[in-house]
């Protein structure tokens, strides 16, 4: 799997935003309307940086976060809450570990494409080697 | 483990959600301090060594994981290792705990910072950055009594203003600060040359 980028949201306009934005940077996206798929993609060997949205039906975004822990998958991924909600719930402390930044939307352009670059190369190729 | 030379000057900063693109930020523009930093960052652990790599380039610094036995040496990052509570000994030398999580995290900055004492150094500062929860009020508000200079991030430049929120609310910060000017004050701080 080629792509490094993985948004997770119910909604498609939202999904292909991101692509689109990404795209142009030639940054490669996957795209998933959910938890569920999210840790299906996981376990098909997907790691990267997971852009998940919190209002999601079934299972929002820190439940998918609790899952993807609790199933041992998060190790080479980096996650960050992409999301319109302003305030992340009292009890989200407890997963505060595991996500490593919370981007509110509407958000800006270059600051979020800066963000994708630097997270990319943060998890480098998974072996300690950055891009 | 080597014996280096004990920094005179300590900063210490803590950072939850939305730290390391704070910290690569504020270590991009601040100049090299003359004192050893002392990261507490919550994350996984298969992240320590990619952002102490990550930080040493943005700091223009030597940046690397603390290891028990650790001497903090002037000019020279640290960041806490996950999973374990690290503290600071009397003599200035860094050791850690394997105790029960603290504020729902394991290493807490809450448990760094009320580990330091006033006696082992000439200037102390603090420093609160985005995260949700609470850790670090109290830590902070340790410092802050022992006549460190005490720092929380603003609102406006915070990922999540939950952790710095509760430090301000405490009473533990001296001063509120967007992200772009903390380095700055720190750099003026340390480097005036008169103890606080």
């Amino acid at each position: 799997m080629g792509a490094k980028v993985m948004i997770v949201d119910d909604d498609e306009e939202n999904r292909d935003y991101v692509q689109f934005t990404l795209a142009d940077e030639g940054i490669d996206v996957v795209k998933v309307g959910g938890g569920a798929q999210c840790l299906a993609l996981l376990r098909d060997g997907f790691r990267g940086l997971i852009l998940l949205d919190v209002t999601m039906p079934g299972m929002d975004g820190w439940q998918t976060v609790k899952a993807i822990v609790d199933a041992g998958l998060l190790k080479g991924n980096l996650i960050s809450m992409l999301t319109s909600v302003e305030h992340p719930p009292a009890d989200a402390v407890e997963l505060t570990s595991h996500v490593l930044n919370y981007i509110k939307k509407p958000y800006d352009q270059d600051k979020f494409v800066a963000f994708v670059r630097s997270s990319i190369e943060l998890l480098g190729d998974g072996h300690g080697n950055r891009p | 483990m080597g014996i280096g030379h004990s920094a005179r000057n300590l900063v210490i900063i803590g950072s939850s959600t939305g730290g390391p693109s704070a910290l690569k930020s504020l270590f991009t523009l601040t100049p090299p301090l003359d004192a050893a930093v002392i990261i507490v960052q919550h994350m996984p652990e298969y992240i320590n060594e990619l952002l102490a790599a990550d930080l040493q380039v943005s700091a223009r610094m030597p940046c690397r994981v603390v290891r028990g036995g650790d001497i903090f040496e002037k000019g020279r990052l640290y960041l806490a290792p996950s999973g374990r509570h690290l503290l600071l000994g009397s003599l200035g030398n860094a050791y850690f705990s394997q105790g029960e999580q603290v504020n729902y995290v394991r290493p807490s900055v809450d448990v760094f910072m009320e580990s330091v004492r006033r006696s082992t150094f000439n200037k102390i500062a603090g420093v609160i950055l985005t995260g949700m929860g609470i850790d670090g009020a109290k830590g902070l508000g340790h410092l802050k009594e022992i006549g460190a200079l005490t720092i929380a991030q603003n609102q406006e430049s915070s990922a999540i203003f939950g952790m710095p929120k509760a430090a301000i609310e405490l009473g533990a910060a001296d001063e509120v600060l967007p992200l772009d000017r903390i380095g700055a004050r720190l750099s003026d701080y340390i480097g005036s040359g008169s103890p606080s």
